[in-house]
């Protein structure tokens, strides 16, 4: 670190740091605005492979046979993949597409980021010159956490429309209603991971170890809850997130765990609150 | 000789440790659940409704097995999946991590070629890839006969030989990557990206007239279900998976001599 750093670092500390809701928005805009790329890239493959579904999805829900099959096969098999019903676009849609791109892939990506931005920048001693300047760790931290919403918001929106499009235009209309419902609902979902990541990378320093671990337990929060689902050990499954954000239901049944969805927002807020008061009291 | 791969896997032993354990303990879970779940269906009786072209093309016949429950909720997902993601991942922070993390450097100074240094590290990117599969295999083999059940062992050591060119093709896809992309992060990304793509790919096109569209995916050439199922091993597709292996990492050591490094 260059002497020029280090003296401006000490002037602006000696003022007490700005807090509130000014601080977080910065941190917010400048991390959210280095999110847009990834952003990008994320709403378009998920487009891409959500249209790829939609284009041959006549193809796939066509098989009355399959359908009766799945009826009887080990329910655990039918679970893991979410495999309710493979009779219309929407279920083939909440079978593969939402349950594996959704709740592994991109649940996946946030919660790995949220645990690297927090974990990378005290590796890389960046969080040293980001605290120096006038702005309290607790702004710092939300503000990243914040700025996660970027990529969420935005592929949520991005991704339902293109599908939307899409299945009008194959001549299978999806409702439009479940859809924006089903994203709705994957946004507490993802949050909640995000928020885990986040306590992740308060809690363990080591660069990339914290976002490994935040995306193993997605998968492990995926895989687990899928296999034990049907069994006496289901009440296990509770402790995992998947649980609470069931796109099958949604798309298929058209019903709605707005009680799910509540429960994983109190606790993603009850999580960022202890990731906060752990890094404010932290030594860097 | 070997310095590199001897110090690097050395480096790789506790993730390989951490996630032979993790997967023991899900391979434990499953087995313990799997008698329960297959005494409560009947096969024979509900394939009769179902043409014989579509049970043998997809092996329907051995799904209230053993076989069939451990292929699918084990090593479809947490083998192809997972583990091929991880071994891609992993590999692809390699070079990219060094050069970004200014070692590179030093290491080049040492008397030792890129190319030697490369194929080093790829060699010790499979310590975990071999750990892990000789831990879950004891371990299978193993819960299988306190439950009970009997798995051909033949079939089981397949499964986990057979996965090991899949895991390296990932490795080189990783490797390639990792000198291809201007930093860690991406190189990371591409190359977990590639391997949860095409298993997408594939799981969608099979059966459909895009089929052809899931040959690009490595997965179509590893198929846990057919050997431990119907003892099918597909050694043409394992010696594909070599072939295209052995040309990632030839195009991967040119890239990787021709590019600059800061």
């Amino acid at each position: 670190m260059s002497g020029e750093t280090d003296a401006t670092g000490r002037e602006r500390t000696s003022r007490p740091p700005a807090t509130g809701a000014g601080a977080t928005w910065d941190v917010a805009r400048y991390e959210g605005r280095n999110r847009v790329p990834v952003t990008v890239v994320l709403a378009v493959l998920f487009s891409l492979f959500g249209a790829f579904y939609v284009w041959l999805g006549p193809e796939l829900v066509a098989g009355d046979q399959m359908q009766e099959l799945l009826d009887q096969l080990p329910p655990a098999m039918v679970e893991l993949f979410g495999f309710q019903s493979l009779e219309s676009l929407g279920g083939l849609l909440a079978s593969e597409f939402y349950t594996l791109g959704w709740i592994v892939g991109f649940g996946g990506y946030v919660a790995y980021s949220a645990a690297g931005t927090v974990a990378g920048d005290l590796r890389d001693e960046q969080m040293d010159l980001l605290l120096a300047g006038p702005v309290a760790r607790r702004s710092v931290l939300l503000g990243k956490y914040f700025a996660l919403l970027v990529p969420i918001l935005v592929v949520s929106v991005v991704v339902p429309a293109v599908l939307y499009a899409a299945s009008v235009a194959v001549g299978d209309p999806l409702s439009l209603a479940d859809l924006a419902v089903l994203h709705a609902l994957s946004v507490p979902y993802l949050l909640l991971w995000a928020a885990v990541g986040l306590v992740l990378g308060v809690a363990v320093r080591g660069g990339r170890t914290a976002g490994r671990l935040a995306l193993g337990l997605v998968f492990a929060g995926w895989i687990v809850e899928s296999v034990i689902a049907t069994t006496d050990y289901a009440w296990v499954g509770a402790v995992s997130p998947t649980r609470y954000f069931d796109p099958p239901a949604v798309l298929v049944d058209g019903s709605y765990d707005i009680a799910g969805a509540t429960l994983l927002l109190a606790v993603a807020a009850a999580l960022v609150g202890a990731g906060l008061r752990w890094f404010e009291r932290s030594d860097l | 000789m070997f310095e590199t791969v001897r110090y690097e896997a050395k480096r790789r032993l506790p993730a390989a440790t951490v996630i032979s354990l993790a997967l023991s303990a899900f391979a434990a879970m499953v087995l313990l659940i799997a008698p329960g779940i297959i005494g409560e269906v009947d096969v024979d009786a509900l394939l009769e409704n179902v043409p014989p072209a579509l049970v043998e093309s997809m092996g329907l016949e051995h799904m209230g097995t053993i076989e069939g429950f451990l292929a699918l909720e084990l090593y479809q997902f947490v083998w192809v999946l997972g583990l091929g993601a991880y071994v891609a991942y992993s590999t692809a922070g390699t070079i990219a991590g060094d050069v970004e993390d200014g070692r590179m450097d030093t290491l080049l100074a040492a008397p030792v070629s890129r190319r030697r240094l490369l194929l080093e590290t790829y060699l010790a990117l499979l310590t975990p890839a071999v750990v892990v599969n000789v831990v879950v295999f004891t371990v299978v083999a193993a819960g299988t006969a306190v439950i009970g059940e009997s798995v051909a062992l033949a079939d089981l050591a397949a499964v986990h030989a057979l996965s090991l060119p899949y895991f390296m093709l990932c490795g080189a896809a990783g490797m390639l990557a990792s000198v291809a992309a201007p930093r860690r992060l991406i190189a990371e990304g591409v190359a977990a990206g590639a391997v949860v793509g095409t298993f997408l790919l594939q799981s969608l096109t099979t059966g459909t007239s895009a089929e052809w569209v899931g040959s690009v995916a490595p997965m179509r050439y590893y198929d846990p279900l057919t050997v431990l199922t119907a003892s099918e091993y597909d050694l043409t597709g394992a010696g594909l998976l070599l072939a295209v292996t052995a040309a990632l990492l030839l195009v991967a050591v040119r890239v990787f001599e021709e590019r600059d490094v800061q």
